[in-house]
């Protein structure tokens, strides 16, 4: 039995009002990419596909870069700006977030984004950006509220509404991204990305998120702080990822232990924070 | 529900349930290239192309193909005509139970309709997605570089 069958209805609405009205129906639920929704069973009855929205774009017009909620993967992960923004890091994310490209043709930005499964790098990559969020929901209609990415992931991701557009504040943070699977294509035991700014020798900017291994990709706050206004050297990158190991709750399954996900997650901050200050450091 | 929609160049009506998939409609037209496989997006044997775009049917509604153009290998050749990429694939003896040959071939032509110079990492993205249990992509690989490349 397919994980379709349940569906009894399916809606392509051409406004994003006329959208949010049909998820007022029980068991309704947003169509994007289809990866998540279509691959694992689930109550959903009433379907509604947002890919007639006009949400699929990348932009940057003075200012922040702006992606619509149904850009694909493929489209992040090949578009020549991101691949120079920030390192590159979106792109290098969406890539790795599937070998598939099939797969990278059907995720979308926002898709990812609200599953937040293990093996979604764009989450991580867009909280180490201070991503914000533009939301509509039935009571703002077209007038959509935003928020941060953190506190979207904070406030447990609430169903309501659609989220329309991922805003990129400008940025010329030098980052990295970091992840440890079995192989290449296998879901991550746990992913990091940082982002770091410098006034000279001094790290005026830190970002150091954990994801993959957590129940929900977060910043560590700690070990931000810690970074920022020194200069970047050994000593503080060991302590950085000290304090990640220390705070990072990871989960245990079959895959590997929560201890393992924690020892990996130090090993993992250390590396992105050399890779992305270009500190030398051994190992 | 009704939805047109237009399959290897011809245009087509059908009545659809919300909850075909659209790997199931395209094997109800006979298009028995598209291959049933894992039904979670995993294996990439049901993949055509949708609009020009490499997707995975099983975790697509046939509703979702309305007003799309599908191409399914059916589409690009056939037994007295083969597709550059199909006498390529026999060629190079990239076949072996063939079960996922139509999606790996689809995945090489909208490869090469998307670039005009292919390298072997171009081949080995397209490819990656479409899961091989005999060959090991070797001669897969060699068979879409000999065809996109002699072209």
């Amino acid at each position: 039995m397919s994980v379709l069958s349940n569906i009894e209805e399916y809606h392509r609405p051409a406004t994003l009002d006329e959208a949010l009205n049909l998820l007022r129906n029980p068991g309704s639920a947003v169509l994007a990419g289809g990866t998540h929704l279509f691959a694992s069973a689930n109550n959903v009855k009433v379907v509604v596909d947002i890919n007639n929205l006009g949400l699929s774009y990348i932009r940057e017009e003075n200012g922040p870069i702006r992606i619509g909620a149904t850009t694909s993967l493929q489209e992040i992960s090949s578009n020549e700006h991101l691949k120079r923004i920030a390192d590159g890091i979106l792109a290098k994310a969406a890539k790795e977030t599937t070998v598939s490209r099939q797969l990278r043709n059907a995720k979308t930005i926002a898709g990812e984004i609200v599953s937040a499964k293990p093996e979604s790098l764009l989450p991580v990559a867009l909280l180490a950006l201070d991503a914000r969020l533009r939301i509509s929901d039935s009571d703002s209609g077209e007038n959509a509220r935003t928020l941060s990415l953190d506190q979207f992931y904070k406030s447990r991701r609430s169903n309501a509404g659609i989220i329309t557009e991922i805003e990129i504040p400008v940025t010329s943070s030098q980052t990295a991204i970091e992840k440890l699977s079995i192989i290449e294509s296998s879901i991550p035991f746990i992913s990091i990305a940082v982002a770091l700014s410098f006034d000279g020798s001094i790290c005026k900017h830190a970002r150091v998120v954990v994801g993959s291994g957590v129940s929900l990709p977060h910043r560590v706050l700690l070990a931000e702080g810690h970074l920022m206004g020194r200069k970047m050297h050994e000593e503080a990158i060991g302590e950085a990822a000290e304090m990640v190991f220390q705070q990072v709750r990871c989960f245990s399954d079959t895959k590997a232990s929560a201890e393992y996900r924690r020892a990996m997650s130090k090993v993992l901050v250390r590396r992105a924070l050399v890779s992305a200050s270009g500190v030398n450091a051994n190992n | 529900m009704k939805i047109t929609i237009n399959i290897n160049g011809s245009s087509c009506e059908a009545d659809v349930k919300p909850n075909t998939s659209l790997l199931e409609f395209l094997r109800e037209q006979g298009l028995w290239s598209v291959k049933h496989g894992c039904e979670t997006g995993e294996c990439g044997a049901c993949a055509v192309l949708v609009n020009g775009k490499l997707r995975n049917t099983c975790i697509m509604l046939a509703a979702q193909a309305r007003a799309a153009s599908i191409t399914t290998l059916e589409g690009i050749g056939d037994f007295d005509n083969l597709h550059p990429l199909q006498s390529a694939f026999v060629d190079c003896g990239a076949i072996q139970c063939g079960y996922c040959t139509p999606a790996m071939i689809l995945a090489a032509y909208a490869l090469s309709k998307e670039k005009q110079i292919i390298t072997e990492e171009d081949v080995r993205d397209v490819l990656a997605g479409v899961l091989c249990r005999c060959t090991g992509y070797v001669k897969p690989v060699q068979a879409v570089l000999q065809a996109l490349t002699t072209e």
